[in-house]
């Protein structure tokens, strides 16, 4: 950790000397919100001279903006974000200075006929992979929780599959679930997504901002292949005490916030647990036996005027069977993370730089079991430490870092995989990274990066070269591209076979040691289309390589070796968002086609013929997703509209009886075995899923309170979604039928 | 909220149930085959009744207790004759049902055989069977060297000549129980021990109550009959003796049924007591016991 350290001294050093060589001054500091003391993500920082020449900056996820390669003079300063007074103020600036200016934003009506830079959210946004979404926009999907979650948000995304409405398993642009990084301020959660699909650990009350990359992210993130998320929990108010709670037919909720020392140190504590349990015999008629729940709080320390620390922790819990047959009951799964740990930035009074530095820990738990019995386990700690600099270097933001992560993974996997049994592995890694972001001329961006990691043998150690690329063609159409290579030791593993089991088992590099691999490559466009539309559109292709799937054949089979599989994922996304006073419109369509291919020529058998392809179960072709939302005064409406076609499936061709001849036995005593015959695998299509969701809410003030009342319908028209099929119990296990619901949520003050 | 949206939610809700709601599609998780039936079991040249296992390609796990309508055929494909055979249907103790049809008509060592079980509508599945030709009876050999002052020989011999493929080898005892009952047939299984001891020839050498004693660790087990039992197929028959019992599950493992699932084999199963070996177990257990003292 010292060496760490003293590296990224050299760094901020270097940066240092640099800025002073070329003379030029620095702007830096942070942007909050005044009425709370929270930082505003996205707010836009412009620096206009003399010449009307202008240089800006949006903030990141903790309000951190900085403005670089500034030559000595008069500055006319302006800071904006939507929904806030924009300010104005005169900079003076000297050569070589470094200066801090720390903006707090008014909350008010903003106009919004000044040039906005850089990143701002919306569906209408997709850069290179990457979407942005701040609490509202969480919130505009509807939940039925009196709010929104990010979980919601996701599966409205093109690219986005989830298999059903249970288990929590999200499927991104063709990539598995234990592809996926999911990060709480900057902290690994190994599976922050509840068994009820519409919720998450990330309740839209309590997330500031989150960077969702479908892929094509950047070299500061390493050790999965498909995706990002990247959360940035909301810091606690640090004015005034404030408090919420909330009862829907699936969820009860509380939270408190406040400072602990005004505007210098706050907390924010919430409570989440599920009542769907106890509601839906009412609500759905009939039962549903999942339980899960969260716990977070976070201490966030403002005070100092170079540096801002927190503190996190987060416990959620699972537990519920997929298939809810009463009388039958199937699996019972149970799954639980705990995550705690820290991060500082800070502003070196003396150097230009940002300089982040995370640690903690994050704890998995995974359990399936048969009548209280565990039958198949997994564990996995991830100690994590890293620092991160940001500084600049020629008038640019050069980013770099170095990390530290010990992974102890436990798993008894019975004989479910034949060649990962049970085992206990701890695993440490260390690497570095470095990305710049250049322009070349006024308008081409190119953020060309390397991520470094070292893992103990006989791991190979891990080169990943990164490239974002974005130009600016005109005022209002932007192109973007991403290119990068990903590796991934750490693996989960889970049995693809069953879409009823949601049990995932990490393992590092289980088949042969290799390494899981990825290449992406992104291309795609933003056009504003007058004041109210925003078009963008994404090609993606991927490469995967070294993914462990279960061997297959013909038969229905508890136990099956691992072997690896290449793969192939191409598609598309478009999204039509519209803004116009109080409507909000967004439309998106997800083009994908996933494939996998046999590294060593085979899959299995299927009847005498070797399987050397397949469509994974998370093939999803075609996607639609269309969300209508209006609000006014105290009203709020919302209508969501999605479409899914088929999954893929594996067909049965029958029934048998097996008779062991492993003697001349008299057939007439001979016991058999009942045998499931299936087709080639997943040869078929499940029917397509389409669902529709409502919900209307009312505010009231009630005695200095604000209390919301929502009402609403998931499931309105009350499709009968398949989910999947039990081709043992020959029993169709169906989606949630129609879910109407009544949430309350009152918030002090 | 505007009232005009009020007014018009029930009736988006409406049309989208009936847009949609009313459009669900039906879904069949099974797929066509021809594949129609499941035939397991084989025609031992030995035997005065033939029974073989026959299942149809069903859509439920459980099979059903109703008759099954198919009609089972046995062709001699060296004379052209055929029979008919009849169904039973057996229950077996762990509750399951199944459906065996038996025949009283010999097969002959040699013969080539087409069974054949066709449903009313003319789908059938079929096995060309076969014969392996008749064998000599196995050489049991205890080894046992009678009134002679030494100890009972610890190895045993079995001499096998004109099998085609051996696919069943075993011995089946009876012992006395503790409460001086008798015990459960208890068999051991040698097919997968016998090693070539010659042209045409096959040797199994093994320790009779070595084997035995393994069974029943820390006594001294007591034998009150032993048979053995032989069986020579032909060369199509797999190993089955080595697969556990998803491998035999395993539709691959033989495409012998066309248009179905399973195996039919053709074997001469041979049987026989062994009283020669109960004597020399008997002297065996009595070195067992005055170890033991």
């Amino acid at each position: 950790m010292a060496a760490l350290i003293w590296a990224s001294g050299i760094g901020t050093a270097g940066a240092q000397a640099q800025e002073g060589r070329a003379g030029a001054a620095v702007a830096r500091g942070v942007v909050t919100d005044a009425s709370n003391g929270l930082p505003l993500p996205g707010a836009n920082v412009l620096l206009r001279d003399s010449t009307g020449t202008l240089r800006g900056s949006a903030a990141n996820q903790d309000g951190f903006y900085l403005i670089a390669g500034l030559a000595a003079g008069a500055y006319r300063l302006q800071a904006s974000f939507i929904g806030f007074e924009t300010q104005e103020d005169t900079l003076i600036v000297e050569a070589g200075a470094i200066i801090t200016r720390h903006i707090a934003l008014a909350p008010g009506a903003t106009a919004l006929d000044e040039v906005i830079v850089g990143a701002e959210s919306g569906a209408g946004r997709m850069r290179g992979g990457l979407q942005t979404v701040r609490s509202a926009g969480i919130r505009r999907i509807p939940a039925p929780d009196a709010g929104g979650d990010l979980a919601s948000w996701l599966q409205s995304l093109p690219g986005v599959v989830a298999l059903g409405d249970r288990g929590g398993q999200l499927f991104v642009r063709g990539g598995t679930p234990a592809q996926n990084l999911v990060l709480m301020d900057g902290l690994p959660v190994w599976q922050p997504f509840h068994i009820v699909g519409f919720f998450s650990a990330f309740p839209h009350d309590l997330v500031s901002t989150a960077d969702f990359y479908a892929g094509g992210f950047g070299a500061r993130y390493n050790g999965r292949i498909s995706s990002v998320v990247d959360v940035t929990m909301r810091d606690g108010n640090t004015q005034r005490f404030a408090a919420a709670g909330s009862a829907s037919p699936f969820l009860a909720s509380l939270r408190v916030e406040g400072p602990l020392r005004k505007e210098a140190l706050s907390f924010l504590g919430s409570a989440r647990l599920s009542v769907i349990e106890r509601a839906a015999p009412t609500f759905l008629g009939q039962s549903l036996p999942l339980r899960f729940g969260d716990v977070f709080l976070k201490l966030t320390s403002s005070g100092g005027a170079q540096s801002r620390c927190s503190l996190s922790a987060l416990h959620t819990f699972d537990r519920g069977a997929i298939d809810v047959d009463q009388a039958n009951p199937g699996d019972i799964f149970r799954w639980s993370n705990t995550v705690a740990g820290g991060r500082c930035i800070a502003f070196p009074a003396n150097a230009s730089s940002m300089l982040e530095l995370v640690g903690g820990a994050s704890y998995f738990n995974n359990v399936v079991e048969q009548s209280m019995r565990p039958e198949r386990s997994s564990d996995a700690l991830e100690i994590n430490t890293k620092i991160n600099l940001t500084a600049p270097w020629r008038g640019r933001p050069l980013r770099a870092g170095a990390f530290a992560r010990a992974n102890w993974l436990k798993y008894a996997l019975g004989e479910q995989f034949q060649n990962v049994r049970a085992g206990e592995d701890l695993l440490i890694a260390v690497g570095a990274y470095a990305e710049m972001e250049t322009t070349l001329g006024a308008s081409l961006s190119v953020t060309p990066g390397l991520s470094a990691t070292l893992y103990p043998e006989p791991y190979k150690p891990v080169l990943e070269p990164r490239l974002r690329v974005s130009w600016r063609q005109r005022a209002h159409r932007t192109f973007h591209g991403a290119l990068g290579a990903y590796r991934q030791t750490v693996t989960g593993v889970n049995d693809e076979r069953d879409a009823g089991s949601v049990f995932t088992a990490w393992v590092p590099a289980p088949v042969q040691g290799a390494q899981a691999q990825a290449v992406h490559l992104l291309v795609g466009v933003e056009q504003q289309i007058g004041a109210t539309l925003r078009l963008a559109a994404e090609g993606y292709y991927k490469r995967l390589r070294d993914i462990p799937v279960p061997i297959l054949s013909a038969i229905a089979r508890f136990t099956t070796p691992l072997t690896l599989a290449d793969g192939r994922v191409y598609g598309a996304d478009v999204r039509l968002e519209f803004q116009r006073g109080i409507l909000y419109g967004y439309a998106g369509y997800g083009l994908a086609n996933t494939s996998y291919r046999a590294t060593d020529g085979s899959f299995g058998t299927w009847f005498g013929e070797t399987i050397a392809r397949y469509s994974p179960p998370h093939d999803r072709r075609h996607q639609v997703s269309v969300v209508l939302g209006a609000e006014r005064r105290k009203f709020a409406a919302s209508v969501r509209w999605q479409f899914g076609s088929g999954l893929p499936f594996t067909r049965v061709l029958g029934f048998d009886d097996v008779l062991a001849l492993r003697t001349l036995v008299d057939v007439r005593e001979a016991a058999r075995r009942p045998r499931v015959l299936f087709e080639r695998p997943w040869n078929g299509r499940l029917p397509a899923y389409h669902r529709l969701d409502l919900s209307l809410e009312r505010r009231f003030d009630v005695a200095g309170a604000a209390l919301s009342v929502q009402a609403g319908a998931i499931n309105a028209y009350d499709r009968t979604n398949l989910f999947y099929f039990d081709v043992f119990r020959v029993r169709r296990v169906d989606q949630l039928p129609i879910v109407p619901f009544i949430a309350l949520k009152i918030e002090w003050p | 909220m505007p009232a005009t949206f009020r007014t018009c939610l029930p009736a988006l809700c409406l049309a989208g149930g009936l847009l949609f709601g009313g459009c669900a599609e039906t879904f069949d998780p099974f797929q066509e085959t021809d594949r129609h039936f499941s035939i397991y079991g084989y025609l031992d040249a030995a035997a005065d009744t033939q029974f073989v296992a026959v299942a149809a390609l069903r859509q439920v796990v459980t099979p059903d207790a109703e008759p099954l309508d198919a009609a089972v055929a046995l062709q001699n494909l060296e004379t052209g004759e055929t029979t008919r055979w009849r169904d039973s249907l057996f229950r077996f103790s762990n509750g399951s049902v199944g459906h065996v049809f038996w025949s009283k008509e010999a097969v002959q060592p040699g013969g080539r055989y087409l069974f054949t079980v066709t449903r009313p509508d003319g789908a059938s599945s079929s096995a060309t069977v076969r014969m392996p030709a008749a064998f000599p009876d196995p050489d049991l050999r205890t080894n046992l060297i009678p009134f002679s002052p030494l100890p009972p020989p610890r190895l045993q011999n079995i001499g096998l000549r004109g099998i085609e493929k051996l696919v069943d080898l075993r011995i089946v005892y009876t012992l006395r129980t503790a409460e001086g009952g008798v015990s459960e047939p208890i068999t051991l299984s040698y097919v997968d021990q016998a090693r070539p001891g010659g042209e045409d020839r096959l040797a199994l050498v093994f320790d009779a109550y070595g084997d035995l004693a393994a069974l029943f660790p820390g006594s001294c087990p007591e034998a009150l009959s032993a048979t053995v039992i032989a069986g020579g197929g032909t060369s199509d028959w797999p190993d089955f003796f080595r697969l556990d019992d998803e491998m035999l599950a395993d539709p691959d493992l033989t495409d012998q049924v066309q248009n179905g699932m399973g195996f039919l084999g053709g074997a001469i199963r041979w049987e026989r007591p062994w009283p020669g070996l109960v004597a020399l177990l008997a002297g065996r257990r009595a070195q067992c016991l005055a170890r033991r003292r």
